[in-house]
């Protein structure tokens, strides 16, 4: 502790003006960190706070801090709040260095039936002592009924709008127009064959479209395709009416329901993996980041090893309860703030 | 329902302001009464509309930015009826009506239709990590009005020590009762980060944003605590910190796309 106070270079970097110097610093560098993602260029982004030199300001900080806090170390009950608080910052900067140099973070592609045991980690590959197995891979939709969702027409040259919910084989009159239209076909992912035949590629919405049956005030009839998520683009012989077709299901989950099969220890487990559901197993967590957007056949989870989060949430939750000892007390009502 | 419950409560919060600025002329203690009862009836009725909504929307009612506007309302008067218990401090009463009103001004034309959540937002901490984040952005902004009202009083000289000591005690109360709740808010966040994303820190925009405001806080306490910084310094450093709470919660939504922009 003396020699924290009688060396000149310990009493600088543990003092109080360097720490309102270091804060002023990091949070100037971590506002230019903010907007500099939208000012850059999309091809010239750069690795802002993953480089060197903040790492380097942080770690000044923390030897800010530790210095700051070991020079005053004090358990006594006035100080024990503040002494928390500072120790407890100090834990989740180790803590996220261990995280920045310890950390292992790959994705793994299974497919369905088949398992996999590397991450890969960019060009490098990551094996792990144990295999997880892709049962199946589902997205749940909040609601992929096309039945829920609208078709809207416009007749011209009266600008006349009608709105309708789709309901297959009932004809649909549009009031005062003289036209009539019936839906005929649903595809969830419109695709066209070497026919060049319309057919349904997968059950997923991914390019919905509607077949709708035109009947024109002349009876002339028209069949035509009225796409989701690509308006005006199909081939309309009467100019006169147009359709929207205003279908956008949200996904509700992406499922993958895994096993993980460790050889080594004879050990299988079951495992449900969703956003927000990791699976945990051997300190790796596994993460669902991604998936087969034609065929749903396979899964991509990202794979971490991080040895610095447990230290990071126990310096959190230390940090917390400092915070709760040191100002729970000043928020009781004083001399200072009675009879106002 | 529940857009009914919020237009009523927007027009007692209204009714409450002009009954605050009859008070002001008048001084007769039964306007303010009155104008205080009808503030926190108010507050009833915009609280049984968050619970309304929650029920309608099955899940908690705190991702839009109409959502958010109403629960920073919402926020900033449970702190008032909170320091009023504890301090019986009344005059905060029409700061927190002007705040809520014009947060509430904000979200009535917003977009209200309720939206199904993404996956990521699925989570148990959602509530929890909005919901301190906004008790803290409440009583920061109640901090705020009271640093600039103190500055505007001590520039015209209007007021003795005794009151301007008063405003500075009250900001930092405020800043002091705020902190500890931004602090929740960000451990709550990095926990849920870490189980949606595999990461407690990915130095998002408003991630990153929401750090600068803890520590411009953080500046606050140690400077007041240590260099005795009081009155004009530190409420020009409260200002500062509500820039960045404003900027964290509105200006990178509009201007800094990352992870958490509002749908
Ligand atoms: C993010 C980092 C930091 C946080 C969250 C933090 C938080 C706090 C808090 C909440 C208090 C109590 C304030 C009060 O009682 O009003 C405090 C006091 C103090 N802080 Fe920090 N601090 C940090 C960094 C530092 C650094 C780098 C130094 C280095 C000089 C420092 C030195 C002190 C001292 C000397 C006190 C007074 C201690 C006492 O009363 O026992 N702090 N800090």
């Amino acid at each position: 502790m003396k020699l924290f106070r009688e060396n000149k270079i310990l009493r600088f970097l543990g003092s109080l003006k360097l720490a309102l110097f270091l804060f002023c610093a990091i949070i100037l560098v971590c506002f230019i960190g903010a907007i500099l993602p939208s000012i850059l260029p999309e091809d010239r982004q750069l690795d802002f706070f993953g480089s060197g030199w903040f790492f380097a300001l942080l770690t000044v900080f923390g030897l800010n801090i530790a210095i700051c806090a070991f020079s005053r170390l004090s358990f006594a009950a006035k100080k024990i709040g503040s002494t928390l608080v500072h120790l407890s910052v100090l834990l989740i900067l180790l803590g996220s260095m261990l995280s920045y140099f310890f950390s292992i973070r790959g994705t793994m592609e299974i497919e369905e039936g088949q398992s996999q045991d590397r991450l890969m980690l960019g060009c490098k590959i990551h094996k792990l002592d144990f295999r997880v197995h892709l049962e199946d891979f589902a997205i749940d939709w909040y609601s992929a009924e096309p039945d829920k969702y609208e078709i809207r027409a416009r007749v011209d040259p009266e600008n006349i709008l009608a709105a309708f919910r789709l309901n297959k084989a009932q004809e649909q009159k549009i009031a005062n127009t003289g036209y009539s239209f019936a839906l005929k076909d649903y595809f969830s992912d419109f695709g066209l064959d070497e026919n060049m035949r319309a057919y349904n590629k997968s059950s997923q919405p991914n390019n919905p479209a509607v077949l709708i049956g035109i009947i024109s005030p002349s009876g002339a009839q028209e069949e035509r395709w009225v796409f989701a998520n690509h308006p005006g683009m199909g081939m309309d012989r009467d100019n006169n009416i147009k359709f929207r077709f205003n279908f956008q299901p949200q996904v509700r989950e992406y499922r993958s329901r895994v096993r993980v099969i460790d050889e080594k220890n004879n050990l299988t487990r079951n495992a449900l993996i969703k956003v927000n559901q990791p699976l945990s197993y051997k300190g790796y967590s596994f993460y669902q980041v991604d998936y087969d957007h034609d065929q749903l056949k396979y899964t991509v989870l990202e794979g971490v090893y991080d040895p610095g989060v447990r230290f990071v949430f126990a310096g959190f939750l230390l940090l917390n309860l400092g915070l709760g000892v040191i100002f729970y007390p000043k928020l009781k009502p004083g001399p200072k703030t009675e009879n106002k | 329902m529940s857009d009914i419950l919020l237009k009523t409560a927007y027009i007692f919060y209204l009714v409450s302001a002009v009954f605050f600025c009859i008070h002001l002329f008048s001084l007769n203690k039964t306007w303010d009464r009155i104008a205080r009862f009808l503030l926190k009836t108010g507050f009833v009725l915009q609280t049984a509309m968050v619970g309304v909504r929650w029920y309608e929307a099955g899940r908690p009612p705190f991702t839009s930015m109409y959502e958010a506007l109403v629960l920073f309302a919402w926020s900033v008067i449970l702190v008032y009826i909170i320091f009023e218990q504890v301090y019986k401090i009344r005059s905060l009463a029409i700061p927190v009506n002007i705040l809520a009103l014009i947060f509430l001004s904000a979200a009535l034309p917003s977009e209200s239709a309720i939206k199904p959540l993404v996956p990521a937002l699925q989570s148990r901490w959602m509530s929890v990590h909005v919901i301190t984040y906004f008790i803290g952005y409440g009583a920061l902004s109640i901090a705020f009005v009271l640093s600039a009202v103190y500055l505007l009083l001590a520039y015209q000289k209007k007021i003795d020590q005794k009151g301007l000591d008063l405003l500075d005690e009250f900001t930092y109360r405020l800043i002091v009762f705020g902190f500890p709740f931004l602090t929740v808010g960000m451990t709550t966040g990095s926990v849920w980060a870490d189980s949606a994303w595999g990461s407690y820190w990915n130095w998002d925009p408003k991630e990153t944003c929401s750090l600068i405001t803890w520590l411009v806080y953080a500046v606050y306490l140690h400077a007041r605590l240590l260099k005795g910084w009081k009155g004009k310094k530190s409420a020009y450093l409260s200002l500062l910190g509500f820039l960045a709470t404003l900027f964290t919660f509105i200006g990178v939504n509009f201007i800094l796309p990352g992870l958490h922009s509002y749908s």
